[in-house]
């Protein structure tokens, strides 16, 4: 299912932080927004997630208007795991994950198999099975954001969007997180992340979108858009490219 | 593998219910034996088979008058008022996430008092649905206030706590203020400070019980949204549950049997506080199930406070509030120092 922002104006706090945004993100696509602090990425996607009102312009799901939508129609189209998430709650994974089927449910109306079915495969698809029974206080940080992840895929969303969903991670559970990523994208997830490390969004990325004082800076491919004099200009230090002599990626470095 | 994994999942939440079951039905078993005991202990005694023949027309005057028109109709009046405070706290710990909150400590309980003793004062001998409208009316009003401050969820618990506890020295200096300068009695006056059933009958559950039970049954309505919303405001927009909207509902309804509670019964403490977390000890922090065990559990807690308070000092009685304070109170710091 694709995603549309259309003219897309947000404001945080009272100052516009996104300004005239339009942007496509394909059926199917793996898109991956960077930018510097402040820039308005996580506003981006919560106005894309129809959590925040835009000011001005529209965001289109499936080519429908999002802000028409039912609230709960829009939660069985898209999940949105956030940036931050509670520490603290004491719930046991399992049940988390039954927490994502709120959009699913009626009133008073008894769990379904259909139910049941979605969050095992939410479990699956994120590997915690063994962890199920686990208080999310007792996991670790890369555990806790698989069960945050499975939360969301319980929802059963044609299109996924994440708030830097590897930050607090070390290198393997950054990896980890992504490559479940990546599955879920190749069996027909939309995905649109945003993330800081440049070298892990070129790497997953079919699309790399740059936001720099709220708009669009860049946007395509990370083997076309990621060039030095570019990063430079948003992220205001000086770039140096490599490149991963394996895949052939683009590895943007500092250069200072 | 997931066909296994359904099953497991399946027994994991049967399992859990027949937990609330066990746990509720436990619960309503001791509430049943607190009300015999309630029927039969008192400034005169009873026995078991003489107080449950009064429930009956017919038979000793006396017995009949002592347990039908004061000791039946005000356990039912400490159940209403347990049931209210304990789901009102269920609410409130939820919508401003933070496990401290209930009525008392974020001044809902002090707006709903303000309203009522100036009506006590005001007009000495209004009616008692004047003065469960009065307290809702007030409960309502200091539960706005609360979702005024906590808007959006931004606030921190620190700060919310300390703006309860203004509200509270605020509304409870003027409440003081009024008692104290008015001709209230000074018994009437202490029942209402430390929270007590001195003199409550069927007039109060007849007019509380219609407020009270739809307003459980809005917060049961509810349970599917709170359990979104503990996950975090955008965590539940993204659910397809608008925080804000779920935080006013569940303001409204806590406010409102807040405010028939103290209407009742005073400033009750710690009921709405601890209630719920003996009820989450028993069935875990799913509202579909924290919802009813708090309700029962502060019925119970309620209830067996008033009977020891009516024994205590036998033939006098203490405010029942005493007792639940002192009971509660312990149970606080223990959260302080071991929960948070």
């Amino acid at each position: 299912m694709n995603l549309r922002a259309e003219g897309l104006a947000l404001s945080y706090r009272g100052h516009e932080v996104v300004h005239d945004v339009s942007l496509e993100v394909a059926s199917g696509e793996f898109a991956v927004i960077v930018g510097p602090n402040a820039s308005g990425k996580s506003t981006l996607l919560r106005g894309l997630a129809r959590v925040m009102r835009p000011d001005r312009g529209r965001v289109l799901l499936g080519g429908e208007p999002i802000a028409g939508l039912d609230s709960r129609e829009v939660a069985r189209r898209l999940a949105i795991l956030p940036q931050m998430l509670s520490m603290d709650l004491d719930l046991a994974v399992e049940e988390l994950v039954w927490r994502g089927r709120t959009p699913h449910h009626r009133l008073m109306r008894p769990a379904t198999a259909e139910d049941a079915a979605a969050v095992e495969a939410a479990i699956a698809a994120t590997d915690l099975d063994a962890l199920r029974y686990r208080s999310l206080r007792g996991l670790s940080g890369g555990e806790r954001q698989r069960a945050w992840l499975a939360l969301a895929l319980a929802q059963q969303p044609r299109v996924l969007l994440l708030d830097e969903p590897t930050t607090f991670l070390d290198i393997r559970h950054q990896v980890e997180v992504m490559e479940v990523l990546r599955r879920l994208n190749r069996d027909g997830l939309t995905v649109v992340a945003v993330l800081h490390d440049l070298s892990l969004a070129s790497r997953y990325a079919d699309r790399l979108i740059g936001i720099f004082e709220g708009r669009v800076a860049f946007d395509g491919p990370p083997e076309q858009v990621l060039d030095a004099p570019t990063l430079e200009r948003v992220f205001g230090i000086p770039m140096l490219m490599l490149r991963d002599p394996a895949s052939g990626h683009p590895i943007p470095l500092p250069s200072v | 593998m997931s066909g296994s994994g359904a099953r497991r999942a399946r027994s994991w939440r049967a399992a859990r219910r027949q937990r609330f079951f066990t746990w509720s039905g436990i619960a309503l078993v001791l509430l049943m034996a607190v009300g015999v005991l309630s029927l039969m202990w008192g400034a005169v005694q009873f026995g078991p088979a003489e107080a449950l023949r009064g429930l009956r027309p017919g038979g000793d005057p006396f017995v009949r008058t002592v347990v039908w028109e004061i000791r039946f109709p005000r356990f039912l009046d400490g159940m209403l008022v347990g049931a209210s405070l304990a789901v009102a706290g269920s609410l409130l710990q939820v919508v401003v996430r933070n496990p401290l909150a209930d009525p008392t400590i974020l001044g809902i309980s002090a707006a709903a008092g303000l309203g009522t003793s100036i009506t006590l004062v005001l007009v000495p001998g209004a009616a008692v649905a004047a003065l469960v409208g009065v307290g809702m009316a007030g409960g309502i009003a200091g539960g706005l206030i609360i979702l005024l401050i906590a808007w959006q969820g931004a606030v921190s618990a620190l700060r919310l706590t300390l703006a309860g506890v203004a509200l509270s020295a605020f509304f409870g200096a003027v409440i003081i203020g009024l008692l104290a300068s008015s001709r209230t009695f000074l018994e009437v006056s202490l029942g209402f400070l430390a929270g007590g059933l001195y003199g409550v009958d069927w007039r109060h559950a007849t007019v509380a019980a219609p407020v009270v039970f739809p307003a459980i049954l809005a917060a049961a309505a509810l349970s599917g949204r709170l359990n979104a919303l503990a996950l975090g405001d955008d965590l539940a927009a993204g659910l397809g549950v608008l925080a804000d909207r779920t935080r006013f509902i569940a303001l409204t309804v806590a406010g409102a049997l807040a405010g028939v509670a103290v209407a009742i019964a005073g400033l009750v403490s710690f009921v709405g506080l601890v209630s719920p977390h003996l009820a989450r000890f028993a069935v875990g922090d799913d509202h579909r199930y924290l919802v009813p065990t708090s309700a029962i559990t502060g019925a119970l807690l309620v209830t067996s406070a008033d009977l020891i308070a009516r024994l205590v000092i036998r033939p006098a009685e203490l405010p029942m509030g005493i007792i639940t304070a002192a009971v509660g109170a312990p149970f606080l710091l223990y959260l302080l120092r071991f929960r948070s």
